[in-house]
């Protein structure tokens, strides 16, 4: 077993080839901006940066307790042909500045329907997962939360809806849903199922102007047909709330028949849509869910006469 | 309390013998004493005497400032002990750098992990050109040229 050892010592020009796990580890301790650099040392790093794992750790480390705030700045310029799309990933922390991570950058084609600003803002607190602050313009036609899961945001715009890296900048844009044609109004959730490593968009579409969601459907990240698959669910209904994915479930919040509203669980493995209890009425005003220490939690703003 | 020693036998069957404190910053340790019996020798094949005589000298001045913390002087002490680890670091060539995080791995004692990882980007990586990384840490570089200029494109962001 020393031989390696040895072999190093008389090697000293080299080194020893360091174990990919050990990479990780070592880039993972970079400042953000370096990282994107390295996908070209070799095809080896450029796998563990794009890496599920290393998507998941970065840009904390696994070893790191520091929060970060992961911050995302959309910016759109409308042209004649087409529209350019142009998020901006930042980093910031207490003790270092504000740096920015990645650039993801896409033309989208002018549709009329569509021609519309959207505009996103999203803070994540990358170690708890915790949605920390959100901010979304409501679109005529449909409007979307950005939900960080596990490494990834979602985003949207227009009838588009976009998933980036915001460590590497790398992204992919979903295919349109299976839709009869009309405007559609369409709202989605972001989730990541731990035991298969799979991430998943829950999208629900309706005619403009009708009541509840009518069509519910899936699209698997990287699975093969690149397509979305229709799901059954019982109880039609409208989401009020972000997503909150917390253990292989998404849970939002939502009105659902006979003006009540309730709490739905959309289980990412078995892809069951469900509700998963019915909350008091006094909640009705209620349109964030965050992660509280593991735990589902509904802030509330409520009036303090002074 | 009763101080009770361990003894560690390094790969190339070098002894050393150390108070149990040290020896327990290591979490890969107590699984090897419970395996075996508690007064043998503990055998590390993966280690070699000298990056083991590192690895004791680390966890020495480690338990020290731990057990002497406490008081108003605490924060002087992490200070030290940072310049401390900053010259460990320093003194040692990339060989040594290199077989040191593998025993931290391996020992899993995860402060001195955390230091030769982070060692490591910040000397050998950070602020590297992608060519010096390869030459530092011998990676063969396995992209064509067109592979090359094409992913250098697709992340121009990140060069500037």
């Amino acid at each position: 077993m020393g031989r390696r050892v040895k072999k190093t010592k008389s090697n000293n020009s080299g080194a020893d080839q360091i174990p990919e796990d050990l990479v990780m580890e070592i880039v993972g301790r970079l400042p953000v901006k370096t990282v994107a650099r390295f996908l070209l040392v070799s095809k080896s790093w450029a796998r563990i940066i794009r890496s599920r794992e290393f998507i998941v750790s970065f840009p904390l480390g696994s070893c790191s307790s520091q929060p970060r705030l992961l911050v995302a700045y959309v910016d759109i310029t409308l042209g004649m042909q087409s529209q350019d799309w142009e998020c901006r990933f930042f980093s910031s922390s207490y003790s270092s500045s504000t740096s920015l991570l990645s650039r993801v950058a896409h033309s989208f084609p002018i549709d009329l329907s569509t021609q519309k600003y959207h505009c996103g803002f999203a803070q994540v607190n990358r170690r708890t997962g915790t949605y920390v602050s959100g901010n979304y313009r409501r679109h005529e036609l449909e409007y979307y939360y950005s939900h960080y899961v596990n490494g990834l945001i979602s985003l949207g715009y227009g009838q588009e809806q976009i998933i980036c890296n915001p460590s590497t900048g790398h992204f992919t844009i979903l295919p349109k849903v299976v839709e009869a044609t009309g405007l559609l109004a369409k709202s989605s959730f972001f989730g990541y199922e731990p035991v298969n490593g799979e991430y998943k968009v829950l999208c629900m579409t309706k005619k403009r102007g009708d009541g509840p969601y009518q069509k519910y459907q899936v699209f698997t990240l990287g699975a093969e047909p690149k397509s979305w698959r229709m799901i059954d669910s019982s109880i039609p209904h409208s989401p009020l709330s972000n997503g909150l994915c917390l253990d292989g479930a998404v849970y939002y919040i939502a009105s659902t028949p006979l003006g009540q509203t309730s709490l739905m669980r959309f289980d990412l493995r078995s892809e069951e849509l469900d509700r998963f209890t019915s909350l008091p009425s006094d909640l009705q005003a209620a349109d964030t869910l965050i992660n509280y220490e593991g735990k589902i939690a509904i802030p509330l703003r409520s009036r303090i006469d002074m | 309390m009763s101080k009770k020693n361990i003894v560690l036998k390094s790969s190339n069957g070098i002894i050393f013998e150390v108070e149990e404190a040290v020896a327990l910053q290591s979490e890969t340790i107590p699984y090897m004493i419970e395996d075996d019996c508690a007064n043998d020798t503990i055998p590390l094949a993966n280690v070699t005497g000298d990056i083991l005589a590192l690895v004791i000298e680390y966890c020495k001045k480690h338990v020290v400032v731990a057990d002497g913390d406490g008081g108003g002087s605490s924060s002087s002490s992490q200070e030290d002990l940072k310049n401390w680890d900053a010259q460990f670091m320093n003194d040692l060539d990339q060989s040594k750098i290199f077989n040191l995080l593998l025993a931290a791995d391996f020992l899993n004692i995860k402060t001195l992990f955390d230091l030769t990882c982070q060692f490591v980007a910040d000397t050998m990586i950070k602020g590297k050109s992608v060519e010096e990384v390869r030459r530092t840490l011998n990676i063969e570089k396995d992209y064509t040229s067109e592979e090359e200029a094409k992913a250098r494109q697709e992340n121009e962001w990140a060069f500037k």
